[in-house]
């Protein structure tokens, strides 16, 4: 069923509102996990570590969830249809696999955020949030060109 | 019965990236880190 291109247009421009700002949740990450890897500053340190959850938690989460619901609609309310190009499929692999880890990481940032109040700096430093920021921001980089340039190439499914 | 079309250059290329990034995934977490790394 596609959709008229007014309400079309609306669904692109929520995916895309969604998509870009979990984009900027995820650079808001990085820099926040690089500043409580890298700061001298003790206070900065845990203050960087306690921030992560919230961030994980009220920006990562719902934007993911957000980006992924909104291109399902947009992908099954459009000729473009969910398996019928590969871009589409390659996007929501990704968009899957991208939530999945992040899903089960808010333990990991929970875990994170409980060591920033008892341990100490060093035991509380952890390449880990910055490793993992960076490896997301990449894929939903790659993400952001395969939606723009929209390379070829038909699955053969209808 | 319809041919399915061979898959474009740059979906070969992504499988392959796809792969070899699985491999080096499943190796960091043999070598111990996975979750849980640095909570004892």
């Amino acid at each position: 069923m596609t959709m008229p291109p007014g309400v079309r247009k609306a669904a692109l421009v929520t995916h895309v509102g969604c998509s870009v700002g979990w984009l900027g949740a995820i650079a808001t990450s990085l820099v926040v996990a690089a500043v409580g890897l890298a700061s001298a500053d003790d206070r900065v340190v845990r203050a960087a570590y306690l921030l992560l959850e919230p961030i994980g938690w009220v920006a990562l989460v719902p934007l993911s969830l957000a980006s992924l619901a909104t291109g399902l609609v947009q992908s099954l309310g459009t000729s473009w249809g969910l398996f019928r190009h590969y871009w589409v499929v390659a996007k929501l692999v990704m968009n899957l696999l991208a939530v999945g880890v992040l899903l089960l990481y808010t333990q990991t940032l929970g875990n994170l955020a409980d060591l920033a109040q008892t341990a100490t700096t060093a035991e509380l430093r952890s390449p880990s949030p910055v490793v993992h920021a960076a490896a997301a921001a990449a894929l939903l980089l790659v993400a952001l060109v395969l939606s723009v340039y929209k390379p070829r190439g038909l699955t053969g499914r209808p | 019965m319809t041919e399915k079309p061979p898959a474009p250059t740059w979906v070969k290329v992504f499988a392959i990236v796809a792969v070899l990034v699985a491999l080096v995934v499943v190796a960091l977490l043999l070598a111990g880190h996975g979750p849980g790394e640095h909570f004892g």
